[in-house]
């Protein structure tokens, strides 16, 4: 059934027609710039590439600008009241069919099993303490491949339930075979437990929820009954290196004015970020199912980038879909380093690409086209930034290879080349003020709205001396972002596969080894390209010092930055605080008292099949069938392999598949203490 | 030929036999402590009882094969207690035994694998307090059917 959005049009129509004028208007005055400057001669083609490359460019930085320019003038004037969390409950049109029951979701996929359950205990904990827990059930949904991982997330799995005394409250399913990654895994939970709850909280493996957060959205979602899906805004916490800190400062004091600007013009109609987000089953099973896009990766196969899509789906339902900009409570944690941040890009980029098809669906409404290419500008803009800096490279060599003439025909006065000096300074200081007067935005806001949090950011002089290095650091990664986007975006283009690898969330510092390798090729072009331009056109060279120095410092820059080391000892400086640094949130707080406690653990037998306990428990959650004679001949084969050969010789799926059979594991098991293996 | 190097070869067996048997021992009553066993005159016995049984059932001397069989004996034997305490049967119950078994290992649930061992027969009592801490990794499913959508693009092939 179709629902109506209550959402009254007017304010939609007037907000959107506010910021699309706004965008519309800046994106003309800079092309007029740009334009006036060009038009001495007529236009030469690369003049007109640059033009419209400039144009692509300068729309997607004003889309940014004026969302925070208008989140800035929201929370500055004491929030939006037609925000989800202040406009009035609706009545509901008919009594929901299912119990009102949530169950908080978190697809996993080979992580860090303490991790995962420190964090699941913290919410869990967190949850109780609200007094208000007896609505909601936790599912672990499980694609882990490893069997050591595997079975060590059931061992502590249970545990989690002996703890929180959870048994029939709290889930584990590892699903057999990995179909569609995440957006299959929660597929597989909706078909299997759809009809058992009215609501589901999708989580990361590293999302972290207060249980005030989860009460609050669930009575969002009981008030606002024409609501499918409600994101909350997930902070980044926990970082430790100097990297993933200058981040996680940078989102904790800017998202807030992105994320007020983006619910201001979005309104019922925002996007959905895949996690820390509630979601209505019914619509979402009714309307969410997602096909196989015909042709094969990257444009075809399974929907990567699934939220986007499923967000589109609700919408052209009728179903509203918001950005609850204003919960707190809701968390996320970073890559550590540059290579493992362009690792996970890797991967987005993909997902985002594939939308290109999307954008052509029959049926989306203009707002659901727009979220699908901003999502796609993402990643496309940086091979345009690419572009446009290479042929005004080339347009600047062309005209200081060009000698002036200064007498046409039979005039006998000069005619003086006209300097556009003036008018390309504009067009460059207008685009720098666009990028960074939203960090201007976040710091009015920090030291006219909220002196408490003014303090937990480190005090005015702290906090403005780690804004100023925190631009310096973003002009030295953009660069190496932009060729690693880049390179990306044309790898994808040429039909290369990314896979599904999982995430490196720990701090580790880069060894020189393999930060050259990483940024080898980026150094080099950096260094070629700053000789040609120093060569060739020395005044272009100066302009380009920023990309330059960028990509020749990106080794050091990635290997520094990388280090826990100088980020703990920024924290100690008071530089990059956040206020979840300063006071950690009651989660947060479990969370550390969760990782320390479980550190102390003996970690020997975790996830081993020697242990009696982790293989009775494990034997006791493998389904109970009996396999074919075929595949138990081959697990035969695999087991006198593993004990002829060693288990290095198999591979994970060869060792999960010899785990994943009762008999054979119970085999494995008394093989291994009969072998002497038990310690 | 002397007899005598056949007899030093079968006192030789004998010995190494004695040797493995000792080992195959000691295997067995550190698998017992695993299980949760605690009296070691139980350990003790139920270790031997093992033991033996598993040399009937190893035609040669082949230490790894007797450790594997008094294994599978004391397996087998809390196996049975289980299944003899919570009145089932362990043939037709893999499952539900190795849940059991898992909550014996894993939870606080106050009850030690001598106490299940030593029970002669349903006990509901016991079998309560282990129900309460049997692993329940899967609520009963409620299904919902989620159909892929179908999409209709422009310039794309549709699905």
């Amino acid at each position: 059934m179709a629902v109506h959005s209550p959402m009254p049009r007017r304010p939609r129509l007037f907000r959107r027609t506010v910021f699309l004028t706004l965008v519309t208007l800046t994106t003309f005055a800079a092309m007029f710039m740009i334009t006036s400057a060009f038009q001495q001669n007529g236009l030469t083609p690369q003049e007109l590439v640059l033009l419209l490359l400039y144009t692509l460019l300068i729309l997607w930085i004003s889309t940014s600008f004026w969302t925070a320019t208008i989140g800035f003038l929201v929370l500055l004037f004491g929030g939006d009241g037609q925000s989800i969390g202040r406009l009035p409950p609706t009545a509901s049109p008919e009594p929901e069919a299912t119990p009102l029951r949530t169950a908080i979701v978190m697809p996993i996929y080979n992580e860090d099993p303490q991790r995962v359950f420190s964090g699941l205990a913290a919410i869990w904990q967190s949850l109780l303490e609200t007094g208000r827990s007896e609505g909601f059930e936790l599912f672990i949904l499980s694609d882990t491949r490893d069997p050591e991982i595997w079975i060590q997330e059931e061992t502590r799995w249970y545990r989690l339930c002996e703890e929180f005394d959870g048994h029939g409250r709290i889930f584990y399913r590892n699903r057999e075979k990995n179909i569609a990654r995440k957006s299959g895994n929660i597929e597989e939970f909706c078909h299997r437990w759809g009809n058992r709850y009215r609501y589901m909280v999708v989580l990361d493996a590293d999302s972290l929820m207060s249980g005030e957060t989860l009460v609050r959205m669930v009575d969002l979602m009981e008030a606002h009954p024409n609501v499918a899906l409600i994101q909350s805004p997930p902070l980044p916490v926990n970082q430790k290196s100097l990297f993933a800190r200058i981040l996680q400062f940078a989102s904790s004091l800017y998202s807030d004015i992105f994320t007020a600007g983006s619910s201001y013009w979005q309104l019922a109609d925002s996007n959905y970020w895949g996690h820390n987000a509630i979601i209505r089953m019914q619509p979402f099973v009714k309307h969410c199912g997602l096909p196989r896009l015909p042709g094969r990766e990257p444009f075809g196969g399974e929907i990567l980038s699934h939220d986007f899509v499923e967000a589109a789906l609700l919408r052209e339902a009728g179903w509203e879909v918001w950005l609850a900009y204003e919960l707190a409570g809701s968390y996320e944690e970073l890559p550590p380093t540059l290579i493992d941040y362009a690792k996970r890009d890797r991967r987005w980029c993909q997902g985002n690409l594939q939308h290109v098809r999307m954008v052509f669906a029959r049926g989306l409404s203009g707002i659901s086209r727009l979220h699908l290419v901003m999502g796609i500008m993402s990643y496309l803009s940086s091979p345009l930034w690419l572009l446009f800096l290479l042929i005004t490279g080339f347009e600047a060599y062309i005209q200081s290879q060009t000698l002036p003439v200064y007498f046409f025909g039979d005039n006998i006065f000069p005619v003086w080349p006209e300097s556009y000096a003036v008018e390309m300074t504009t067009v460059l200081l207008v685009t720098l003020a666009m990028l960074f007067l939203p960090k201007l935005w976040s710091l009015v806001l920090l030291f006219t709205r909220n002196r408490r949090k003014l303090k937990a950011f480190g005090g005015v002089f702290r906090v403005t001396l780690s804004v100023l290095f925190e631009s310096v650091f973003s002009i030295f990664t953009a660069p190496v972002l932009m060729l690693y986007q880049s390179k990306f975006v044309i790898s994808i283009l040429a039909r290369k596969s990314v896979g599904w690898p999982p995430q490196q969330r720990d701090a580790h510092g880069l060894s020189f080894k393999e930060a050259f390798l990483a940024h080898g090729g980026q150094t080099l072009v950096g260094i070629v390209a700053g000789a040609l331009s120093y060569y060739y056109v020395p005044s272009f060279f100066w302009w380009f010092t920023p990309v330059l120095a960028g990509l020749v410092f990106a080794i050091p820059t990635s290997m520094i930055s990388s280090s826990a080391g100088l980020g703990l000892l920024a924290r100690r400086l008071g530089l990059f605080l956040t206020p979840e640094e300063s006071r950690a949130p009651r989660v947060i707080e479990l969370l550390h008292r969760n990782l320390e406690r479980d550190s102390g653990v003996e970690e020997s037998s975790y996830g081993k099949i020697v242990d009696p306990a982790a293989c009775a428990l494990h034997a006791a959650l493998l389904p109970q069938r009996l396999p074919k004679k075929r595949l138990r001949h081959q697990r035969h084969a695999l087991m006198y392999q593993l004990v002829e050969e060693g288990p290095e010789t198999l591979s994970s799926a060869e060792k999960r598949s010899l785990v994943s059979d009762p008999d054979t594991l119970m085999r494995l098991h008394t093989l291994a203490w009969s072998r002497g293996e038990s310690h | 030929m002397s007899a005598e190097p056949a007899a030093v070869s079968a006192a030789m067996a004998a010995d190494t036999t004695a040797h493995g048997a000792c080992e195959t021992g000691e295997t067995v009553r550190s698998y017992l402590r695993r299980l949760r066993f605690q009296d070691p005159a139980l350990i003790e016995r139920l270790a031997a009882e093992c033991v033996e049984r598993a040399r009937r059932r190893v035609s040669r001397h082949d230490p790894a094969e007797l450790s594997r069989r008094a294994i599978e004996e004391a397996q087998r034997r809390l196996d049975q207690a289980l299944a003899r305490a919570l009145g089932v049967n362990a043939g037709r119950e893999p499952a539900l035994i190795a849940a059991a078994r898992a909550a014996l290992l894993l939870a606080d649930a106050g009850v030690t694998a001598d106490e299940v061992y030593l029970t002669a027969s349903a006990n509901p009592a016991l079998a309560s307090r282990l129900s309460r801490h049997l692993p329940q990794a899967q609520p009963p499913e409620a299904p919902a059917s989620m159909q892929p959508q179908k999409l209709r693009f422009f310039l794309f092939k549709s699905v």
